[in-house]
């Protein structure tokens, strides 16, 4: 039995092009729904992104405290400075490392100015010593090459004993008596500053590039990101080192070396972001409408990076006041006499044993922003995640 | 007769309860009392006991700061080098100093004036290898400290302030070994020439103190081929040694330990009472200060935060500083106001050396000029003499004054506001804290509207290179003063041709001149001549504004208790002279 085989008859393929370059006039058009729509009604109020992301953080209560915080040291940190009668370069050379004096507190004997100091107990006559002994804790008997020495361990009001009394440094004072509370906030507001700003322009630096990069791919993305492979290569402390040493310390050099190779990680994200989205459907559709690449990027893909972006840049801002007081802490700090949170740790902790207040308040604040600002990143980042959306 | 024994038994036993009880170091007897239970005895002297002189090892626990090489040619820490032997030795005795003879068989000797000296080397000196040292061995070394290839560190000591004939001449290459000032006289003999004659003081403590000898054989071993730089001390196989002590082991950056020399004359004499002397590597002073009290350590450095608690305390020991330190003011720089005399001056009266003294440094004293007090000028100190004190008397703090100054040289720079810079070191809490104070005292002192000081932090070998290149306005440092006993040759560093200038614009013809007067001159042998000169030279040097004294540094050293220092006084030259100091206590 032989097979007969059977010749199909295939349709021409349609010229689309053809078609679309035809004007078909309005009139062979036809409505296909009528003029009544039949949808049901939204009964309920349209919901943003930025609102339902508003929602979800406030559900997350560690992260709303964590604002709170970051909003009350930023207050302090602009106004703090304000609500003392002392200026943050003001010195009172004779009223040197003071302990803390906090009116009300101070009867309670919390913060009143004392310290414990081991004395020999002929001390205790000399004239400056006379009224601000204010308890003995302890009375011994050392031995020295067969002698035998009275020594008390007493707590001494310093205010008294500098003739201070009239004053009140909350937070004590440094070594050559500036107020210690003036100084925390003013070098908050510095290292703030220094975080924000430095992060900022990683944030504008890193879109841009991670954009570029994302977008074009291909050669441009490869050369791009060797570029930064051999940035983030160079150990950060030596460049930081050699940066200041070239360019002196200060706020600006400061704000440079945190910029060198910041933006590295944004623009890694933002490439990545751009992989994703570029070959999205709706991308394809602007595309073919003519968008330019300029549109296509800054409006159509990169508004889905938002949230990973105030993601990331929450997480950066620590990281930022963290690697300037790093590099305070080291003795690159900035220029004297501005304070900043590394600068006043780094001169706290030279005086560690004898005047622990100096370490003890900067270290807090560090501490507290160091913690609300993580906390904040990820009720942030919970908050923006798309599969947490009616969670 | 029975009653008499059981009071003995008594009295035994409680004199054994006694004595456990005195091994505690603290014995608490009241807590929770108010002042007015105070008592004003303090001190009481305790029995009369036998104590049993201490036996066991007996290993010191110093500190010191990292070391690069025991090349006694290179390394210019005199204090530190215990394992090198010296011709003269200054040593402590009933709390005064004496120069004795160490490797010499007795003190040099001269018999023209102090132009020709004789040094007679011991018999039976050995290096730590076993080798013969002898007269041979310092030939060599002033050979090789004067090499004009290596180029070595400390090859002034040779010519600066003390001159071997052609000492210099060689170093630079221009004449022969034959033509230098040393001569082997026999292998137990030298003699060396001066070019100006040298008092006994002079001589003993710089060619005698400051001539470490090297071993030849090791030192060759260690020469490169072409002979321009030697590994000579850079690790325990080359560090052979010839002092009191012997380097037993040595942990770059880590450690050095020291273990003492039964070959060396002076500890056969029974000048050294330490087994061993071990230094650990330790540069910051809170981490001193936390193994000092954890008696880790036995000795550490006070500073002015902890002086107010122990400044009293018997273990505490004041040094005398030779240095005074301040800020240099660059007389030729580019900003046209440092360019002017009264501006400088104005500074120099304005500066706030007591503040920062009393509430800063707390343990230094304020110093308006530049000699410290503990320089000496013939046998009392200079500060002392009635020279002295006038130049102190002129040049203390006048605010008044200081104004009066500036505005003078504010309306002569034009009446527009002036800014000046001040580099102070970086990392140096006290320093930046000095800055600070200057900063806010001259603005409000001079306006801050009209007079600005901006503060620059840099390490402080930058600094002085910036000091060198004359690239500043105002810088902290200080001009080391090389010998206690011969401020002159200190103040060399002011003259026109000094090797190492920090640029300050001051050249003063008549200074260099009273300077060679002083030294080598007319008046080299007279005290009195010389003490007026000095004074003279200072008051040049203060009156042009090249440089601020604002302190002299006196620090304290906290002893360990069972530390048994040679002397109680601090002494020139050698401060406690710790090669002799003994332990009575184990640790």
């Amino acid at each position: 039995m032989s097979k007969k085989l059977v010749k199909l008859e295939v349709p021409a393929p349609l010229d689309v092009e053809k078609i679309m370059q035809e004007k078909i006039p309005a009139d062979q058009f036809e409505k296909v729904a009528g003029e009544k729509i039949f949808d049901q009604k939204f009964e309920g109020e349209a919901i943003g992104f930025f609102k339902d992301a508003w929602l979800r953080f406030k559900r997350n209560k560690s992260s709303v405290v964590a604002l709170c915080i970051i909003v009350f040291i930023v207050f302090m940190a602009i106004f703090g400075p304000m609500m003392s009668k002392y200026h943050f370069r003001e010195q009172h050379t004779e009223f040197g490392t003071l302990p803390p004096r906090i009116p009300v507190l101070e009867d309670f004997g919390i913060f009143d100015g004392t310290q414990q100091m081991e004395l020999f107990k002929a001390d205790l006559e000399m004239e400056e010593f006379k009224d601000a002994v204010v308890s003995i804790e302890r009375e011994f008997i050392w031995k020295y090459k067969n002698k035998e020495i009275e020594k008390v361990i007493a707590n001494i009001n310093m205010y008294e004993y500098t003739g201070a009394e009239d004053h009140y440094f909350i937070f004590g004072t440094d070594n050559i008596g500036r107020d210690l509370f003036v100084r925390l906030w003013r070098g908050t507001r510095i290292s703030l500053l220094i975080g924000f700003v430095s992060v900022f322009i990683n944030v504008c630096i890193g879109v841009t590039y991670g954009s570029v990069a994302g977008y074009y791919g291909g050669k441009v993305d490869m050369i791009m990101m060797r570029i930064t492979e051999i940035l983030g290569g160079v150990p950060f402390l030596v460049m930081s080192i050699l940066f200041i040493m070239v360019l002196g310390a200060g706020i600006v050099s400061f704000i440079l070396v945190l910029i060198l190779t910041g933006w590295i990680g944004m623009a890694r994200m933002i490439r990545a972001q751009f992989y994703r989205y570029k070959d999205y459907e709706y991308v394809m559709a602007s595309r073919t409408m003519g968008a330019k690449d300029r549109v296509l990027i800054f409006r159509h893909i990169l508004p889905n990076a938002i949230g990973p972006i105030i993601t990331q840049a929450t997480f950066a801002v620590p990281s930022a006041i963290f690697s300037e007081s790093f590099l305070s802490y080291l003795g690159l700090g900035i220029q004297a006499p501005e304070p900043s949170i590394g600068v006043l740790l780094a001169e706290g902790q030279r005086v560690l044993t004898t005047s622990p207040h100096l370490t003890l308040f900067p270290a807090l604040i560090i501490s507290l922003l160091m913690l609300a600002f993580n906390m904040f990143g990820n009720g942030l980042r919970d908050a923006f995640d798309p599969r947490m959306r009616g969670l | 007769m029975k009653i008499k024994r059981i009071l003995a038994l008594a009295l035994a036993c409680m004199m054994m309860l006694t004595a456990c009880g005195s091994n505690e170091t603290e014995t608490e007897t009241e807590t929770n009392t108010t002042t007015e239970n105070t008592q004003t005895e303090t001190e009481t002297e305790t029995e009369e006991e036998e104590v049993e002189e201490y036996t066991g090892p007996k290993d010191y626990r110093g500190w010191t700061t990292s070391r690069a090489t025991f090349n006694p040619q290179m390394y210019t820490n005199s204090k530190t080098i215990m394992n090198a032997g010296t011709l003269v030795a200054a040593l402590a005795e009933n709390d005064e100093l004496v120069w004795y003879p160490h490797h010499a068989s007795e003190l040099p000797t001269t018999t023209d004036g102090g132009t020709t000296w004789t040094v007679k080397i011991r018999e039976g000196l050995v290096w730590s290898t076993g080798t013969a040292l002898d007269a041979t061995d310092y030939e060599y070394t002033f050979k090789m400290l004067l090499d004009p290839k290596l180029v070595n560190k400390n090859a002034a000591y040779a010519y600066d302030p003390v001159v071997i004939v052609n000492a210099k001449e060689y170093s630079q290459g221009n004449a022969n070994w034959e033509d230098v000032g040393v001569k082997l006289v026999n292998d137990h003999e030298l003699q060396i020439t001066l070019q100006y004659p040298a008092s006994e003081l002079d001589f003993y403590s710089m060619i005698g103190s400051l001539i470490w000898p090297v071993e030849e054989e090791t030192y060759e071993a260690c020469m490169n081929a072409d002979r321009t730089s030697t590994t000579y001390g850079t690790t325990l196989d080359t560090t052979p040694s010839s002092g009191m002590f012997v380097v037993s082991e040595w942990v770059t950056d880590g450690y050095e330990k020291f273990v003492r020399n039964e070959n060396d004359p002076l500890v056969k004499e029974g000048w050294v009472k330490l087994d061993s002397y071990t230094s650990r590597y330790i540069s910051q002073n809170a981490t001193r200060a936390e193994m000092f009290w954890a008696g880790e350590l036995d000795n550490h450095s006070l500073t002015g935060d902890d002086y107010l608690q122990y400044k009293n305390d018997p273990r505490a020991h004041s040094l005398l500083s030779a240095n005074v330190w301040g800020y240099f003011m660059n007389g030729a720089s580019k900003n046209t106001i440092m360019q002017q005399k009264d501006f400088r001056n104005a500074l120099h009266y304005g500066t706030p050396r007591e503040t920062i003294c009393e509430d800063v440094y707390k343990l230094y004293p304020a110093a308006p000029a530049l000699i410290s007090t503990g320089i000496y000028a013939g046998d009392g100190y200079y500060r002392d003499t009635e020279a002295g004190k006038a130049i102190a008397e002129k040049y203390a703090t006048d605010y008044d004054k200081a104004v009066e100054l500036f505005n003078k040289a504010y309306e002569a720079n034009g009446g527009q506001p002036v800014s000046v810079e001040y580099i102070y070191f970086e990392g140096q809490e006290d320093q930046k804290r000095q800055a600070e104070i200057l900063q806010e005292h001259f603005e409000n002192l001079f306006g801050s509207d009209r007079f600005t000081l901006t503060l620059r932090a840099c390490p402080p070998a930058s600094a002085y290179d910036l000091y060198r290149a004359g690239e500043y306005d105002l810088g902290l440092g200080v001009r080391l003063m090389g010998n206690v006993f011969n401020p002159w040759s200190g103040l060399n560093v002011w003259k026109q041709d000094y090797a190492d200038p920090y640029i300050t614009g001051f050249a003063s013809d008549e200074y260099d001149q009273l300077w060679f007067d002083c030294m080598y001159g007319d008046i080299a042998t007279d005290t009195a001549a010389k003490v007026e000169a000095l004074a003279k030279m200072e008051e040049l040097l203060l009156d042009y504004g090249c440089f601020v004294p604002v302190m002299q540094n006196n620090n304290c050293v906290m002893y360990h208790e069972r530390v048994e220092l040679a002397t109680e006084n601090y002494l020139p030259f050698i401060g406690f002279s710790t090669n002799q100091t003994d332990l009575i206590a184990a640790a």
